[in-house]
């Protein structure tokens, strides 16, 4: 029993880790907030500065900047520490400050041996009467950044607004990479159903996949592709993603024979079942989580709208199958409405969101799960998380695909 | 009076009292089946209520908004028992069939 289902017991080895870790990593300490938002120039000005998690009482040797760009940088001089998290530092402004703007914002940036150094952006304004630049520029005080302290050990990234909710990362987004997976499991079952594949060409699949993606990633594209050729870019990409799938989907397909037709059917329904399960808990997760960060449970979020309409689609695939009686009626339509549903999927989740602004880290552009957001401490834990919620969904989908199956023989036993 | 008479009922039937209404319930309205769900989707609404009633410093805010993470772990919780509940009582369903 060990050895057949060691992917049920990897899921909860997995699982216990990323779960104990996710909560008990600390976060790098931060600057929370400043006080006031803007300081006049040419005065000495006094910032009442909030930290999150930080030591500046046992830690004495706090320094601070405002920092205008790498160039203009203005030291605090004298820093009386409050408590462990409330400083204030005292600024000796210039008269002139290097920018064309009439009250340019600067970030604060904080420094001590034990938290390492902290910022935030946008701190404060300071407002000046007239704008001179080469002035500004010859008065300005040559500060240095100088002897930046890192913290030492595993920290989670500090956020404004996100705080400890950053740890939300191994509960809320493995759930829609695990839908994913599963949808993609019962798309591959539902063409097993309906073709019937042989196995003959499985190897043949793989390999022009691999080669394609070598190929093709590499020296085609540096070949084709020339600076500023967007539309050409686009038309690539689509092209290539989507051979690149097929050949793909085309191995999983071919991996292995169809015995039963009913049985990649059964499989193609209970995978559905739980990735469904899955998007409910990521929609659900997910609202909690913005009702705590953005403020209300539902933004006008492409992103949300697009997942709702995906889950959507999937309870529709559900309802299709329980308002016909016959199996096999239920079956074929069932497993095309499937493919159709999956192919809708990819550009709901992964096009679109794309193509405009959103609240979610990482959309507007190339997500690619980088940045601030996720860095190499979160991603040790973040990868595992995946893997462990989606080996929980497939576990749940089995149960259940045995129970389908142990019913569907019983049926058959009674009819006759 | 009123003792003797459930001491009685017991006596003669063995399911309790409590069961002849859900089934009459059953028998006479049979879309009751949907009035939980019914009433979870008119309760849809409160979330937004509850977003607004829930300022800046609550409970939720405390600590870092280290709760937020806490009931994200219970939703997830949730969905899957629930889910288990319906997949639990599908099998019961099935036993009893079988035992027929």
């Amino acid at each position: 029993m060990m050895l057949k289902n060691w992917w049920k017991f990897l899921s909860i080895l997995i699982l216990i880790p990323v779960i104990a870790l996710g909560f008990l990593v600390p976060l790098k300490s931060g600057v929370a907030d400043s006080f006031p938002d803007s300081l006049p120039s040419g005065a000495r000005g006094t910032l009442f500065i909030e930290g999150y998690n930080s030591n500046y009482l046992s830690d004495g040797q706090t320094r601070a900047w405002l920092k205008l760009d790498s160039a203009y940088l203005i030291q605090a001089d004298e820093i009386r520490v409050k408590s462990e998290t409330a400083i204030e530092a005292d600024f000796e402004i210039p008269k002139f400050i290097p920018s064309n703007a009439m009250s340019p914002s600067f970030v604060l940036i904080l420094d001590n041996p034990t938290d390492g150094y902290s910022l935030l952006p946008a701190a404060v304004q300071i407002d000046q009467d007239t704008i001179d630049v080469i002035r500004a520029d010859a008065e300005w005080p040559k500060v240095q950044l100088t002897d930046i302290h890192y913290k030492d050990g595993m920290t989670f990234p500090y956020r404004n607004i996100l705080y400890e909710t950053i740890r939300n990362t191994f509960f809320h987004v493995p759930m829609w990479f695990g839908m994913v997976i599963l949808f993609y499991a019962a798309f591959i079952c539902s063409f097993r159903y309906l073709f019937t594949p042989t196995t003959k060409y499985r190897w043949h699949f793989l390999i022009s996949c691999i080669l394609l993606m070598v190929i093709g990633y590499g020296p085609l594209k540096s070949m084709i592709l020339t600076e500023g050729a967007t539309t050409l870019k686009i038309i690539y990409h689509s092209i290539m993603g989507i051979s690149v799938t097929a050949l793909f989907s085309a191995f999983f397909i071919t991996i292995s024979p169809v015995r039963s037709k009913e049985d990649e059917d059964r499989k193609a329904l209970s995978l559905t079942q739980s990735g469904v399960l899955l998007g409910v808990a990521g929609i659900l997760t997910g609202m909690v989580w913005a009702t705590y960060t953005w403020g209300k449970p539902w933004t006008t979020d492409v992103k949300l709208n697009a997942s709702a309409i995906a889950m959507l689609m999937y309870f529709g695939y559900l309802v299709l199958r329980s308002s016909f009686d016959d199996k096999d009626t239920q079956a074929r339509l069932g497993s095309v409405y499937s493919i159709i549903a999956f192919v809708m999927l990819i550009p709901l989740l992964f096009i679109i969101p794309r193509m405009f602004d959103s609240l979610h880290p990482g959309n507007g552009g190339n997500p690619g799960l980088g940045g601030e957001d996720l860095d190499n401490t979160m991603r040790m834990i973040f990868y595992p998380a995946i893997i462990g919620w989606t080996l929980l969904g497939v576990w749940i989908s089995e149960l259940s695909l045995r129970y389908k199956r142990l019913k569907d023989r019983w049926m058959e036993q009674w009819e006759e | 009076m009123f003792i003797s008479n459930l001491l009685i009922n017991l006596h003669y039937q063995t399911k309790p009292p409590i069961h002849f209404l859900i089934r009459k319930v059953r028998k006479h309205y049979p879309r009751m089946k949907y009035l939980l769900p019914g009433i979870i989707t008119m309760c849809l609404p409160l979330a937004q209520v509850w977003a607004q009633s829930s300022d800046e410093g609550g409970f939720m805010y405390q600590s870092g908004k280290i709760y937020v993470v806490v009931a994200l772990l219970l939703v997830i919780f949730i969905c899957i028992t629930v889910y288990l509940i319906f997949l639990d009582r599908k099998i019961s369903r099935l036993e009893r069939q079988t035992e027929k």
